[in-house]
């Protein structure tokens, strides 16, 4: 759930500010991140600019937080995690998604032993090890992102960490 | 840095290069930023332009089209209607009592469902009022849904809609619809693919609609209108007199996703056109998932439903159970 930042209106004259720049560093890195977890490319561009989008309408307020950063990513997450359960509620729309395989995740998987065993994690334990190993996140934060006791994240990560541990120890690639 | 950011760093670097950068992102806010200030009222004047270009469409045949002449309505229509639809007075609250199931994943597909068989059986209480309600969870398995009570505009409302917003002649949902579920609309629909005879706005506005027909802030009247789009939709085909799974008289609307593959039916109730049941079923023609009202209507208080009679569907007192017996049938 997104955090509790009222909007602050919704002009762009006065929220710009410092935004451009904050896109520019922190797109590739929240995309990428949120491949690695979705394993999807356009899921992946769809949710960093919906995360950008929902940044950018409370812009004049994130900014002055302690870390802008650390809330877009927990916010992208947030969404990609909305995004999966609304799969599970919309069914028809699994149905359709599921079946074609995402083409360039398939032949990454080919190429990078550590995508492939990444794929081989569940959603949440791939978004607990993103969140915390790549992203920095504590266990207390990455938590809110996936709505799960920071314990939770814990245990997914080290888990994660350990399955990502046997199978690249495990593959000749 | 520890090994494993170093390593999912590298990972990283082999995702594709992402496709757009701060002028698409502009483009993209720019256009939310209009839809708000439309949807806000704050451009009367592109409502009115909006309004008379509908009206002119309809004038000129009846047929929603989008600008680019990419839709456009088959025409077809359900049989009227016998009652009108159920609208809640002040103080009263939308009821609706709904089961759903679907069978577990295939084994290559657990990424998407987390392998489980999927199960709800829940009821909404949902004042239009003030957006409060209640939400109340008998079963529910491998399911997104967060049950309890809710305070003034605190209904969960996961397709974010207002439903006032929502136009009711044909046309003119049509074509909101298209607008909303557009690449870069409030509520972007995946894309689909239609059946042959469809076009992919055909697929568009068929998932625009199919996701907000479940939606516990969609009225009775709203969900008609939807219907009554749906049924045009190209691709579509329209049975009548036909019984949905609960046994109970229905139309269908019948469509054909995945190129015709996968086929979703939409059981509508002849005398108020309130849906009472869909079902899709996999190419093999085996029904892999059910949703069905039991009983819908509206009620007094968060603790009560309509009387069995008197819902705007007819009560049927299947269970998960029994629907879930029901998976890997024939449609």
């Amino acid at each position: 759930m997104d955090e509790a930042i009222p909007l602050s209106g919704f002009r762009v004259a006065d929220s710009d500010h410092g935004f451009d720049r904050f896109f520019d560093e922190h797109r590739e890195r929240l995309y990428r991140a949120l491949w690695l977890v979705a394993r999807d490319r356009s899921v992946a561009e769809e949710v960093t600019q919906d995360a950008f989008l929902k940044v950018w309408e409370r812009w004049s307020r994130v900014r002055g937080l302690e870390d802008p950063a650390g809330y877009l990513y927990r916010t992208g997450l947030n969404l990609l995690r909305n995004r999966r359960r609304r799969a599970a509620l919309s069914p028809r729309r699994f149905v359709h998604a599921s079946p074609p395989a995402d083409d360039a995740m398939a032949a990454v998987d080919a190429r990078d032993v550590v995508v492939r065993a990444l794929g081989t994690l569940t959603p949440r334990e791939r978004s607990a090890l993103v969140l915390t190993d790549l992203l920095d996140m504590t266990s207390e934060d990455a938590a809110k992102a996936l709505g799960v006791r920071a314990s939770t994240v814990r245990v997914l990560a080290g888990r994660a960490r350990a399955a990502l541990r046997d199978r690249i120890g495990g593959d000749d690639d | 840095m520890t090994d494993t950011k170093l390593l999912l760093e590298r990972a990283g670097r082999s995702a594709p290069d992402v496709a757009f950068g701060l002028e698409e992102f502009r483009r993209l806010r720019e256009r939310r930023d209009r839809v708000r200030r439309i949807r806000a009222g704050a451009v009367g004047l592109t409502l009115a332009v909006v309004a008379a270009t509908v009206a002119f469409t309809a004038l000129q045949g009846g047929d929603a089209s989008d600008t680019d002449g990419q839709y456009a309505s088959t025409g077809a229509t359900l049989p009227p209607a016998t009652r009108s639809p159920f609208v809640a007075a002040p103080g009263e609250l939308y009821y609706r009592a709904v089961l759903f199931v679907r069978a577990g994943c295939p084994e290559d597909l657990v990424e998407e469902c987390y392998g489980n068989e999927v199960r709800l059986d829940a009821t909404y209480w949902w004042s239009p009022n003030d957006d409060s309600g209640r939400i109340a969870v008998d079963d529910a398995q491998a399911y997104g849904i967060e049950g309890g009570r809710f305070g003034a505009g605190a209904f969960p409302n996961l397709n974010g809609i207002d439903v006032s917003e929502f136009p009711l002649e044909p046309a003119a949902l049509t074509e909101f619809l298209l607008e909303r579920s557009a690449e870069a609309g409030v509520s972007p629909a995946p894309l689909i693919t239609p059946p042959p005879e469809g076009a992919p706005r055909d697929g568009q506005l068929w998932r625009a609609i199919t996701d907000l027909l479940a939606d516990p802030h969609v009225t009775p009247t709203v969900r008609a209108a939807l219907l009554d789009v749906a049924v045009g939709v190209q691709g579509t085909t329209l049975e009548t007199g036909v019984v949905d799974p609960a046994g109970r008289p229905a139309h269908a609307i019948v469509f054909g996703n995945w190129g015709g593959e996968l086929e979703e039916r939409l059981y509508v109730d002849p005398d108020t056109h309130e849906l009472l049941a869909s079902t899709t079923s996999s190419p093999d023609g085996a029904i892999v998932e059910i949703y069905l009202v039991q009983h819908a209507g509206v009620a007094d208080s968060t603790e009560t439903g309509p009387e069995p009679d008197g819902g705007s569907v007819p009560l049927t007192l299947l269970s998960t159970e029994d629907l879930v017996e029901m998976l890997g049938a024939r449609s």
